[in-house]
């Protein structure tokens, strides 16, 4: 392992066994966070981005079981941890962010009182200055007029103001990982850009590291340094960013780009990926993407091909791939 | 090409309401003075964000809301005030695609009987006739073979298949102007291309006419040919497509295109960028002059006094900014 490597995800698998059958919603993914970095894992929905990201923090919904791999966060792993020791890392050294900020705001608690539960959980400090503590972080990201906001009710708020507030919520411990999932997501266009302007200033001062989930390939492009590519429930591809959008190996990467409109260009015939993403319940045999995949061989359907290396960091599970490098 | 519609100065206000017993206390400026029109078989896309009127305005078109004032004109007739017959006859012209198509569609019904409804309700056909037609339009939107789909719910399908549905209801009277109202801004990105195609498609096969709103800017370079921006109830510019991306005239416009992801991570290096602060205003108490001044990096004198009317810079290129002239 890499010394300055914060979080190794190894052969993650969380299966949810449901009424209907068992999801194979994350199925062994491995990726890694070094030390100050910015990592994006991209995919559609339901492919599993999300459950990741929840396995990580060990929130998974109670239908997992069986989880198995490991999830080493600064030498420990958190899947043999006890809730307890859980407990003392969320929110202290890793914290999350998500998409609809008022699902994690309790709507009948005031907004200052519920950062302020974050401090006097993580360090012992009165309730008091535990307030005093929320009023200058959020002086610190341009909350404007802090004492009123605290004072507010989430439904007070505007969207981009919730997200404010959970992103104080989520700095406040300065963290040593911080992981966005779909952060800007619910927001408008404006306000999109405001929050990541925050959230990345927030990170060159903290110097920790980000993991962002997200099917928005802009944003992806824009904030990250690393790109994991995830498709019905495992990677297929990561690079360095420029490589992934520059020189993408995988079909389902290339389709993912192809089809993905810009503004700053016109196209009259949109590029598609035929077919549906396909159910976790029954992955298709072998390679998850052959059902829709143009350049689908014969082995494709018997075989899942593994991640092969093609440069340094940049790796693709594509049976063209192994032949192309043979 | 002549125009299909027409609207003039529409306005649209609602009333709020607040206290136990709901007395008034204020207007929500939803739609405030809008005019512009849509040609025959042509795009024209609806921009903005979050109460800016998109939808309203949408919703005024196909005479789902009433106006308080203004003219809308449809295929040549004043359309502002009919009723009954008339009326009808003009829903079957406009029609409707929604963003969500899983709550648009009801849980309880199959899509033969979500399908039928609208040629029961013109008395178009019946019995087996009635069948005929409805597995046409699913194999119109490429659900084929149309007659195996029938008897499933909407729950049955996935997102890409529920909007292929929402989009064959409203295609099932032959209308000549479909309102999309954020009709991929659910989809993922794989899917998003496949419907916009078929869209693409059905206006070509029909000579469809569409107002296409929508939030993001990447999905209305490609798919419209006019765009018009809008703010807190204003059209701030409108024009061509290509002419209002590469030149934008208005702030606001130029703040929009700036704040959007672009998936290019060399262009994002060196990409201009203007964060407009704060959120938008209410609509409620608008402010006063130009109501982007709050939010504007190019505010200036004046700005805070006098609203700026539409001002055309070059054919067909319309903005409202007292200081347009300095922005392209």
């Amino acid at each position: 392992m890499n010394s300055t490597t914060l979080l190794q995800v190894e052969d993650l698998r969380t299966y949810l066994y449901t009424d209907n059958g068992v999801v194979h919603a994350v199925d062994n993914v491995s990726l890694k966070v070094d030390g100050d970095e910015t990592v994006g894992l991209v995919g559609e929905s339901g492919c599993g981005k999300t459950m990741t990201a929840l396995t990580i923090v060990r929130l998974e919904p109670a239908t997992a079981r069986n989880l198995s791999g490991k999830v080493i966060f600064e030498n420990r792993d958190l899947l043999q941890m006890t809730p307890g020791e859980l407990r003392s890392i969320r929110g202290s050294k890793i914290a999350m962010i998500y998409q609809d900020p008022m699902t994690f705001l309790n709507p009948i608690l005031k907004i200052g009182s519920q950062v302020a539960e974050v401090v006097t959980l993580h360090q012992k400090l009165t309730q008091s200055k535990a307030w005093e503590k929320v009023l200058h972080v959020f002086d610190q990201l341009g909350i404007p007029s802090p004492n009123r906001v605290a004072a507010s009710y989430p439904h007070q708020l505007s969207g981009g103001m919730r997200q404010r507030v959970i992103i104080a919520m989520a700095m406040i411990c300065h963290p040593h990982l911080l992981i966005a999932d779909e952060p800007t997501t619910a927001l408008d266009v404006s306000v999109q850009a405001q929050i990541m302007e925050l959230i990345k200033r927030i990170r060159t001062e903290m110097k920790n590291s980000l993991l962002i989930i997200s099917h928005d390939l802009g944003l992806i492009a824009e904030n990250c340094d690393r790109v994991y590519v995830m498709y019905a429930g495992q990677i297929v591809e990561h690079a360095d960013v420029l490589t992934i959008f520059k020189n993408p190996a995988h079909p389902y990467t290339k389709g993912l780009l192809r089809s993905n409109l810009s503004p700053d260009r016109r196209v009259e015939q949109f590029d598609t990926i035929e077919g549906e993403v396909p159910n976790l319940i029954h992955p298709p045999s072998g390679c998850r993407f052959h059902p829709r995949c143009e350049f689908r061989m014969d082995r494709c359907e018997q075989e899942g091909p593994p991640l092969f290396d093609l440069s340094d960091g940049h790796r693709a599970s594509c049976w063209l791939v192994k032949e192309g490098r043979d | 090409m002549e125009d299909l519609l027409r609207v003039e100065d529409l306005v649209k206000y609602f009333p709020v309401k607040s206290g136990f017993f709901g007395e008034h206390s204020g207007l929500v400026h939803a739609v405030d003075h809008v005019t512009f029109s849509i040609r025959k078989e042509d795009t024209l896309g609806l921009v903005g964000e979050s109460g800016c009127g998109k939808t309203t305005l949408g919703r005024l078109i196909a005479k789902l809301e009433v106006q308080d004032r203004g003219r809308i004109f449809f295929g040549g007739k004043e359309i502002s005030t009919v009723k009954g017959e008339e009326l009808k006859r003009h829903r079957r012209e406009v029609q409707m695609v929604f963003q969500d198509p899983f709550e648009s569609l009801n849980p309880r019904r199959t899509v033969l009987a979500i399908l039928s409804q609208p040629f029961l309700n013109y008395e178009m056909a019946k019995g087996p006739d009635l069948k005929a037609n409805v597995v046409r339009l699913l194999e119109m939107v490429g659900l084929t073979p149309g007659a195996s789909y029938l008897q499933r719910y909407p729950h049955q399908f996935s997102g890409g298949q529920r909007q292929r549905i929402g989009i064959a209801r409203a295609l099932a009277l032959g209308p000549r102007l479909v309102i999309a109202d954020e009709p991929v801004s659910s989809l993922d990105i794989s899917i998003r291309a496949q419907i916009l195609n078929l869209m693409k498609k059905l206006q070509e096969a029909h000579g469809l006419s569409y107002l296409f709103i929508s939030h993001d800017l990447s999905v209305v370079r490609s798919v419209c040919n006019n765009v018009c921006v809008m703010y807190l109830g204003r059209v701030v510019e409108m024009g061509r497509t290509e002419e209002l991306f590469l030149t934008p005239r208005h702030p606001y416009t130029v703040a929009l295109l700036s704040a959007t992801p672009v998936a290019d991570p060399l262009k994002a290096k060196t990409k201009r960028r203007i964060i407009m602060t704060g959120d938008v205003p209410s609509a409620v108490n608008p402010p006063t002059g130009c109501r982007f001044r709050t939010r504007c990096s190019f505010q200036g004198q004046g700005c805070a006094d006098e609203e700026p009317a539409l001002q055309e810079y070059s054919s067909g290129h319309w903005a409202a900014c007292h200081r347009a002239g300095e922005i392209a």
